[in-house]
């Protein structure tokens, strides 16, 4: 009696599980994705900023710049992924998606500035790289 | 002159051996966030880390037998099993997230991917544990490890704002846009950072492999109530680099790389050299340790010949659970997940484990028949207790804390 009720339980709680997970994205749900990628998209852009600054500095080794920059690309391109991958239930949530998804595009751009600038020594293209950083920054800020 | 040298080196190694990757990763993602806020957990975590160190130390010295062996002896094959259970998946996580922070190191000094160097780094830590003496492996690590005294250095050049750090460790709240799951999942893990089962088990079978004897009782204590405060130092240091240079940003912390970051920023390349070799030796010193951990448990369980003191051959079976935990660990690794991802898993796992890691070490501690007039004080006792309330409230929190707050968001 007592294993078919832990069997009914773990059954109930398997499908109430599923049945969430198919439950269609409210707009609530889809500002939330938008701005936690946002949110995780800015902590990159920052990081690579002060890596890139070091680096402008002399203060880093190439070796630790290839790896912070490929770390923040993929934080980025999960945070695209993520965004994209979220159904948009309706018109303000698409508002929102259009906004949002460039910045996050650009971002990934700039940051892979950084990456192509700090390899081949060019300190102009750095210094702007990181300057555009601070900008994304403040953009990916504004993101509620 | 010559013992007073062998008790520095010996606090010098639990300074260096005290931080492992669960201690960097918790504490820079945790100063990121919440600033110096959640300080106390790690002074709580090292007062108790110190309470349960000092009991297995005084039981390998005065027994001359590890803990583990006297749990199974004292309270019976099905409750040691549980706890062998229990500390085991919770030191072969621990493992497999070293074995990462090995490679992760190596990546971060050559730029190729952490997940070619995953093999070789297990592959040396196996040869290590094979060929090297114990007591050479332990004091090599060890002192490389302080090399993230770098750390403490890079938190004084950056000029934080000490009255502001200060302020949030004194005034532990949650900060805003925070909530209290969140800073009650970081509280646990950072806890469990300062407890993990593998360090007591280390500790307890160190003293064996070392002929611990009631004379060494003093090198113990010394070892564990110094060296393990000062090691807590350390992580503190990360904690406040991290709350320097990251909180003020809103950058939170994801990566081993990001960790080394203030120090790069305050200290430049030399200073960037040294954390690399920091992170190396004391996530390659927890391989070590965790691995040897691992073997330690299983043949002290089964009633195994164990150890370093006698030839790999007469310990085989010993060897072999070694060699087949790297193993595992390794496995765990390729499958790409990430290694902070298992790190913060080991932490949750660890700390659903710790009261069957420390509820038998404090009943050992209290048995006549091992101790004789070495049994726990009622100091000690006291501590012991009040612990292990706290260790329940942590586990018990462990996992509905991971869930609410998502893994800490």
């Amino acid at each position: 009696m007592r294993r078919w009720l832990l069997a009914g339980t773990v059954v109930v709680v398997a499908l109430g599980a599923i049945g969430l997970g198919l439950l269609p994205t409210t707009e609530d749900g889809f500002r939330s994705t938008a701005v936690t990628s946002a949110r995780d998209t800015r902590s990159a852009v920052l990081s690579t900023r002060e890596v890139g600054a070091a680096a402008l500095r002399g203060r880093v080794l190439q070796s630790y710049v290839n790896i912070a920059v490929q770390r923040a690309r993929d934080q980025v391109s999960t945070a695209i992924t993520d965004l994209v991958d979220t159904e948009v239930p309706g018109p303000s949530s698409q508002r929102l998606r259009d906004e949002v998804l460039p910045m996050l595009t650009r971002s990934a751009a700039r940051i892979n500035d950084v990456a192509t600038a700090s390899s081949t020594e060019d300190r102009d293209a750095l210094s702007r790289a990181v300057d555009e950083l601070s900008g994304l920054a403040g953009e990916l800020g504004g993101v509620r | 002159m010559k013992r007073v040298f062998a008790i520095t080196l010996g606090i010098l190694t639990a300074i260096g051996g005290f931080v492992d990757i669960g201690d960097l990763v918790a504490n820079a993602v945790t100063g990121a966030r919440f600033g110096m806020r959640l300080a106390w957990v790690v002074v709580v975590g090292v007062i108790g880390i110190c309470v349960y160190a000092e009991m297995c130390g005084r039981v390998a010295a005065v027994s001359g037998r590890p803990v583990f062996d006297l749990v199974r002896e004292r309270l019976g094959p099905r409750i040691g099993l549980t706890n062998l259970i229990g500390s085991y998946l919770a030191t072969l996580f621990t493992l497999s997230a070293e074995i990462g922070g090995v490679a992760i190191a190596v990546e971060l000094a050559t730029s190729v991917h952490y997940l070619l160097w995953v093999p070789i780094a297990a592959f040396v830590v196996w040869v290590v544990i094979w060929r090297v003496k114990f007591e050479m492996m332990e004091r090599i690590f060890g002192l490389a490890g302080l090399s993230l005294v770098v750390f403490v250095v890079a938190l004084i050049q950056l000029a934080p704002p000490w009255g502001q750090l200060a302020g949030q460790a004194v005034t532990p709240v949650v900060p805003a846009g925070e909530d209290w799951a969140t800073y009650g999942f970081f509280a646990v893990a950072l806890f469990a950072a300062a407890l993990t089962p593998y360090e007591v088990f280390f500790f307890s079978s160190g003293g064996v492999e070392e002929r611990w004897t009631r004379k060494d009782l003093v090198v113990s204590r010394l070892n564990v109530f110094i060296g393990f405060p000062l090691g807590g130092l350390l992580s503190l240091g990360v904690m406040g680099t991290a709350a320097t240079l990251f909180l003020p940003l809103g950058v939170r912390v994801e990566s081993l790389d990001q960790v080394a970051l203030p120090v790069a920023v305050a200290l430049g390349k030399l200073g960037l050299a040294v954390v690399i070799l920091g992170f190396f030796a004391a996530t390659f010193g927890a391989a070590l340790e965790t691995g040897l951990s691992a073997g330690y448990t299983i043949a002290q369980y089964f009633g195994w010949q164990w150890g370093k003191l006698v030839r790999p051959r007469e310990a085989a079976r010993f060897h072999t659970v070694v060699l087949v935990s790297i193993l595992i660990g390794v496995a765990m690794l390729l499958t790409t997940t990430d290694p902070i991802m298992i790190t913060e898993y080991s932490l949750v796992f660890s700390a659903v484990a710790l009261p069957l890691t420390y509820l038998p070490i404090l009943i050992v501690a209290n048995d006549r028949d091992y101790l004789g007039d070495q049994v726990n004080s009622r100091t000690a006792n006291a501590l012991g207790v009040t612990y292990l309330v706290i260790i329940l409230v942590v586990a018990v929190a462990a996992v509905p804390l991971m869930i609410i707050s998502g893994m800490g968001g």
